[in-house]
């Protein structure tokens, strides 16, 4: 009971007594409070106990060294790995924007109708609309079902030309095509005759591209020069076109005849 | 510190600031020596608030290898002590709250009643001490193990908690006021029994 009514001040100062060990402190504070007398020799001796109760160890343990990190080897895996990551990112950017590219051609063709079996030349010629590359007369290749049109890369070849002489005759003209890599059929009816470009300067030389050449033809000569495929030209007398071109005419009457009379 | 060194005014080869500084140059031994110095103040502080001794070694262990990684970061505005005690009494607390968790979910076996029996035969008043300090809670054990072991004035006290010297006075007033309740019913427990 005494010691819950104990005011704060005297409990410093036993405390401070108790712990201090001073001989004089202790008399005076048994001097000016008798009363406390016990509770101040119970403190001290926990005081004592407490400070003996130090743990000590008599052996040093030795100490498991952490294994000891490079701050340097540190900073340099993290740049090597920041660059792999760069390199990283760039490629892949590299990779999407082509990607994104190469789909975007392909939507273009197909809004202006291309079909798996049509090439971008033909687009060209179709709807002039088109943003796909020069047109080159290339065999049109079946795409395989499911995959995507790819733009066909620009070629750079040099076109065949066609080289006529001023003097040229219509069989050296068919040669010409032939020199150009041109295969030509001719008609047996077919007959040469003098062109008659240039007379009056027989060494000139007059180059053209193989359609402009076949115009040319047809022009001068009663031939007609007909492209039926790529490379490939038929050349017939103009008489013969004439009489397949009158041949359903003439059939087409007896029939409208037949209709009249019924 | 030596005879040159106080009569210059310049630090001593072995004051902690030094090794400190030796350690960061990269001399591994200067470690050592600083270890050897704080190993049983680390203990003793360690052991107080545990309560175990094979736990006070763990948190030892613990204490300095989170010494040995950021002594590099150590800035040197307290003492190398007061940062160390710092150090010690965070993990020692960490530690023993998860021993606590972990020892009660477990059963108490024979062999820990045993080890305690062996502790209770080797020093009976300092396990009293330490039965009494194991009443208390962390902070207070922490507290008082400052205090009465390793002999810190209030100042530095207050460094290790982050508290300020009259905060610390009043935390130290109250965990000797428990402790000396806890002291008093074990002493008479311990009487009677003795009597008995």
């Amino acid at each position: 009971m005494k010691q819950n009514k104990m005011h704060e001040s005297v409990q410093e100062m036993l405390w401070m007594a108790a712990e201090s060990g001073d001989a004089e402190a202790i008399t005076e504070f048994e001097r000016r409070y008798p009363q406390y007398r016990g509770e101040l020799a119970r403190v001290r001796a926990m005081v004592e106990a407490m400070r003996s109760a130090r743990p000590m160890r008599t052996t040093v343990e030795a100490f498991r060294q952490p294994a000891r990190r490079s701050e340097s080897v540190f900073a340099r895996l993290a740049l090597v790995a920041s660059v792999f990551l760069g390199l990283a990112i760039v490629g892949y950017g590299a990779y999407r924007i082509t990607d994104l590219v190469t789909h975007r051609d392909g939507a273009g063709w197909s809004n202006t109708g291309v079909t798996g079996s049509e090439t971008p030349t033909d687009v060209a010629k179709g709807s002039g609309t088109s943003t796909a590359p020069p047109a080159i007369p290339t065999e049109p290749e079946p795409e395989p079902q499911g995959i995507a049109a790819r733009p066909v890369v620009p070629q750079t070849r040099r076109e065949p030309m066609v080289s006529l002489r001023g003097d040229a005759t219509l069989f050296q003209a068919i040669s010409a095509f032939r020199a150009a890599g041109m295969t030509v059929h001719v008609d047996p009816a077919v007959e040469d005759l003098s062109l008659g470009l240039a007379p009056e300067n027989p060494d000139a030389l007059l180059t053209l591209r193989p359609d402009e050449a076949a115009m040319l033809l047809e022009r001068v000569a009663p031939v007609r020069v007909q492209e039926i495929g790529p490379k490939e030209f038929l050349v017939i007398p103009l008489e013969k076109v004439n009489n397949l071109e009158a041949a359903p005419a003439k059939r087409a009457e007896p029939a409208r005849n037949q209709e009249g009379a019924g | 510190m030596t005879f040159e060194a106080a009569q210059i005014g310049a630090p001593a080869l072995d004051d902690d600031s030094v090794l400190v500084r030796r350690f960061l140059a990269g001399d591994v031994s200067a470690f050592d020596s600083l270890y050897q110095r704080y190993y049983n103040k680390v203990y003793a502080l360690a052991r107080g608030i545990l309560g175990d001794s094979d736990d006070a070694l763990d948190a030892l262990q613990s204490t300095f290898v989170q010494v040995w990684k950021n002594l590099p970061r150590f800035q040197q505005r307290s003492q190398f002590g007061t940062w160390l005690y710092r150090i010690a009494v965070n993990t020692a607390i960490q530690h023993a709250r998860r021993t606590k968790r972990c020892r009660d979910s477990e059963p108490l076996d024979e062999a820990s009643v045993g080890t305690v029996a062996e502790e209770q035969q080797e020093d009976p008043l300092g396990e009293r001490v330490a039965a009494a300090m194991r009443l208390l809670r962390e902070e207070d054990r922490a507290l008082l193990s400052l205090y009465y072991w390793e002999e810190q004035s209030l100042e530095q006290i207050a460094d290790v908690l982050g508290c300020s010297a009259n905060a610390a006075k009043t935390r130290l007033y109250r965990a000797r006021e428990r402790f000396r309740v806890v002291w008093n019913k074990l002493e008479m427990q311990h009487e009677t029994e003795q009597d008995a």
